[in-house]
């Protein structure tokens, strides 16, 4: 008996097509694929970049032509032709953002498809929402608020013309340029970001949030974030992604460098949704991602992500707990359905004493896909009482799927405490029967399960983020899950 | 890191250790399979996944000598019953060898096996680590000589078997190969036992080959007791047919360095594997375990327990890695993994995989490293114990898990090693 004729819920999400995919026509202002230095000198100078940024760029194309892009992650896919992508595409229609109503009509709409109207945005939540489309920012709100406190948020561009100095100082240095390959080619071709900076002693008010989007077939997007926490500063910043249906694979090698100085709290949300192609896995966006944060003393990095999406994913946001006391944090629950792969995890890097880190991991597998945790917690010579916990549980939901864990545990230091510990298991057929007897149908009853399997980790959500990811975690398994 | 080594190093290695092996017995023919692999795969390095922990170029410089002190060692576990094999540096020495004739129960070394009953043996080099990493290729390239127990259907073995290897003193290779089928319904005990003279080096690479037919069981202890600065390297191969049973302990009572890879391939439904491990590295050693366990089957179960410490400035690692293959549905598999960390350079890497591909499993695996606790040793200290009384005894408490599943003389005789080498009592 298939799966289908078994669970007639599970087939009919299996089959359900992507909610967002929808494409957006606007004029890009776009190169002819291909990656060259004339291509890499073509984006800094329509971006008026500073010599040391071209440089910079430059340096790290070379040492991506050096590299061999990694075959070690638990994934299966046809290697992106990299000289038939093209690096760079802005939305032409570029005025100066007083107001929303300034925004391209087309863009408004396709936010408002997204949910994440800004008026509503800005009038209900209070988030400050700096949207990506494509490579190139297209608004940025709240801004005058957070000036008043002296922080800033703003594009990577705009950082480098009028912060080049905290820019030259942070970038690259929590991934450096020669990290990997994915990594490397970002330092060379990333066309924008966000940048934001907390001054000593500052509490951001209101959470930061970036909507990333792939609009223009066949454009890879290098985001480029970095994020500087002062000491004893706080800031909670938010990302969300959902992208447009395409048949191509489309490329996405984002680097994310957090810098938590003495004291600081960073805590990074990322909701990632981005088309996971369709049933038989055609099309859909290559998810490579670096993601680092540096801690100094008694500094916190927490990450929660929720992955719902992209075809083949790539993506250990770590931490590298170097001051003492200094404390990680990763919280991810990551569904994979139909033909999607996912390769994610973490890394705890305990370089300080009295180092703490959490690892709280939650996997979904439906349909035929393939998720897997891989994390590594290392405990170095010098850190003395580390404390490390993980857990990281799979769920599966169909016979066709599957579950894998691969983690790391190095541990160079007697003092340290390191405890992992992992189980794989299907929802439970007395759980349902259980839930059924108590009036519910059989997919509410798998709603209720899933969600309170993934609760440990929706709940380090913030508030505002905690409603859309739920609700993406429902499209998700939509059918089979409430 | 720079551990790539030039082709010509590792080949030049495997003409010097097919040499030695030669000079002093081969038992059967060289594996084509195997000398084509020794070909194609390349030298480990810690570059690739399985070798990331485990440094091997120290063995390019590895130049054995032919021994020639062939005299049997010292008895081990004098108070056992058992049928007792002796091979010294791979070749056969003396035993009480067990033949029924063609339909009966064997036990003896592979070399009288091969000349008896060659037709009972056919195939009897596969095993596939031989075609799949270089060092097992490279012993089943020159194989040597190791016990060979034959057990028909329904039969059982009298008594258990004792197999001893030795390596005497001097540098000197050994690539022995132990053999061991059961029959359907049939049942056997054996143990294998590896040790060294004090003096001894070079390199031990040892293979066990294992089945274990329908309703079969096999209980198997392994002891690896080597002073001396031996390099041992282990290909274990347990293939087991449906409702089998099979119990694997592996106690690492003293090594130099020394690389296990166990692989146990459940080949039916209702199998049944339990595999315990203890180790204990002090000084410079280096201890590795790699488990594979598949669950080809539906409703098969395993239970994995490994146990150590790493002291002073050794480095333990353990690799376990679960598998449960597509439509092997209503598996449960366990595994655990505990480490004490006793040394301030000691480094432990242990890394407890789960690979599954069916969606009714029941898996899952702990893995935790730490120290001791404070609060029992606080207990153990206001009783009157010294410090080093409490850790000692704590010790003995982490490691009885798994020692206590032990027969007692091999139980006995592991700990006397281990409270010799630190100091207990």
């Amino acid at each position: 008996m298939s799966a289908a004729e078994e669970n007639p819920l599970l087939d009919e999400f299996t089959r359900k097509e992507y909610e967002f995919g929808f494409t957006t026509d606007i004029d890009a202002d776009k190169l002819p694929p291909g990656l060259n230095e004339g291509v890499i000198r073509l984006i800094s100078s329509k971006k008026n970049e500073p010599e040391w940024m071209l440089q910079w760029r430059l340096d790290a194309f070379r040492v991506w032509q050096s590299m061999k892009e990694p075959d070690w992650a638990h994934v299966n896919y046809e290697k992106p032709d990299y000289q038939a992508i093209s690096y760079y595409s802005a939305p032409k229609s570029k005025v100066p953002l007083g107001s929303l109503d300034e925004v391209d009509p087309e863009l408004r709409a396709t936010m408002d498809k997204l949910g994440i109207s800004m008026e509503e945005q800005k009038r209900l939540s209070g988030v400050a929402v700096d949207f990506v489309m494509d490579s190139v920012s297209v608004a940025t709100s709240f801004k005058d608020k957070l000036a008043e406190l002296g922080i800033i948020f703003c594009s990577m561009s705009e950082a480098i013309q009028e912060h080049p100095e905290l820019v030259r100082k942070h970038i690259g240095s929590v991934v450096p340029v020669k990290d990997n390959f994915f990594s490397a080619l970002n330092s060379a071709v990333f066309t924008d970001g966000s940048f934001c900076y907390i001054p000593k002693g500052a509490k951001c008010p209101m959470e930061l949030s970036t909507y990333f989007r792939i609009n223009e077939a066949g454009t890879g997007q290098f985001e480029r974030t970095l994020l500087i926490a002062e000491e004893g500063s706080y800031v909670s910043y938010l990302e969300g992604c959902t992208a447009p249906q395409r048949d191509e694979n489309q490329l996405h090698a984002a680097v994310v460098e957090l810098v938590a100085k003495d004291d600081a709290e960073i805590k990074y949300s990322t909701v990632q949704n981005w088309y996971p192609g369709d049933a038989e896995g055609k099309g859909g966006v290559f998810n490579f991602v670096t993601k680092r944060g540096i801690c100094e003393t008694r500094a916190k990095i927490s990450w929660t992500q929720v992955e719902t999406g992209s075809a083949v994913t790539w993506k250990y946001p770590s931490c590298i707990l170097k001051g003492d006391g200094s404390i990680g944090e990763f919280y991810s629950v990551a569904v994979t359905n139909n033909a999607q792969q996912a390769d994610t995890g973490t890394k705890m890097i305990h370089l300080g004493a009295n180092t703490h880190s959490t690892i709280i991991s939650k996997g979904i597998s439906a349909g035929n896909s393939q998720n897997s945790y891989r994390g590594l917690v290392q405990i170095g010579p010098r850190a003395r009482n580390a404390r490390n916990f993980s857990q990281c549980d799979s769920l599966l939901m169909t016979d066709t799927s599957g579950a894998h864990t691969f983690p790391y545990i190095e541990t160079k230091n007697p003092t340290a405490h390191v405890e992992h510990e992992a189980t794989t298991s299907r929802i439970g057929e007395d759980q349902i029967f259980y839930c059924l007897q108590r009036g519910l149908t059989e997919e509410q009853a798998i709603g209720l399960i899933v969600n309170g399997y993934a609760k440990e980790v929706l709940n380090k959500l913030p508030m505002e983020f905690a409603v859309e990811a739920r609700k993406l975690l429902t499209i998700s398994l939509e059918g089979s899950v409430g | 890191m720079n551990e790539v080594a030039a082709p010509t190093q590792h080949a030049a290695l495997a003409a010097r250790v097919s040499e030695a092996c030669s000079q002093a017995g081969l038992v059967g023919e060289p594996h084509a399979e195997a000398l084509a692999a020794l070909e194609a795969i390349d030298y480990p390095t810690t570059r690739q996944e399985r070798w990331r922990y485990t440094r091997v170029a120290r063995f390019l410089e590895v130049a054995p000598s032919a021994p020639a002190d062939l005299t049997a060692p010292p008895a081990v576990v004098g108070n056992l019953e058992a049928l007792r094999f002796t091979f010294v540096a791979g070749q056969y020495i003396n035993g009480d060898v067990l033949d029924e004739g063609a339909d009966g129960c064997f036990a003896g070394p592979v070399s009288l096996a091969l000349e008896r009953y060659p037709e009972r043996l056919k195939g009897w080099s596969k095993s596939d680590f031989s075609t799949r990493e270089w060092f097992a290729a490279l012993q089943a390239s020159a194989p040597q000589d190791g016990v060979c127990i034959l057990v028909p259907e329904g039969k059982s073995l009298p008594r258990p078997v004792l197999a001893h290897h030795h390596m005497p003193d001097g540098v000197h290779v050994s690539q022995p190969r132990d053999l061991i089928h059961i029959g359907n319904n049939a049942a056997a005990e054996a143990i294998l036992w590896s040790d060294n003279a004090a003096q001894s080096a070079g390199m031990l690479n040892a293979a066990i080959t294992a089945s274990v037919g329908d309703g079969a069981s096999l209980s198997l202890e392994i002891v690896q007791d080597e002073p001396g600065s031996v390099h041992h390297m282990g290909h274990h191969h347990f293939t087991q047919g449906s409702n089998s049973k099979l119990t694997l302990r592996t106690a690492t009572a003293c090594a130099h360095w020394l690389r296990n890879d166990l692989h146990i391939v459940q080949d039916g439904t209702h199998a049944d594997s339990t595999f315990h491990g203890c180790y204990l590295p002090n000084g410079r050693q280096f201890v590795d375990h790699h488990t594979r366990i598949d669950h080809a089957h539906p409703d098969g179960q395993s239970n994995e327990l490994y146990k150590g410490l790493a002291a002073d400035k050794s480095t333990a690692v353990f690799n376990g890695k679960i598998m449960v293959h597509k439509d092997a549905q209503r598996i449960e598999a366990y595994q655990s993994n505990s480490n004490l960390l006793l040394g301030e350079q000691a480094s432990m890497y242990s890394k407890p995989e789960l690979e599954i591909y069916a969606d009714d499993v029941r898996c899952s695996h702990g893995c935790t490293t730490g120290q001791f606790d404070k609060e029992a040793l606080f207990y153990l200290r206001s009783r009157g114990m010294t410090e080093t009384a409490a850790h000692n005894l704590l010790v003995q408490a982490f490691l009885a898990e798994v020692l206590n599943g032990f027969r007692p003389e091999i139980r006995d005789h592991v700990h006397a090693v281990f409270s010799r080498r630190l100091g207990w009592n």
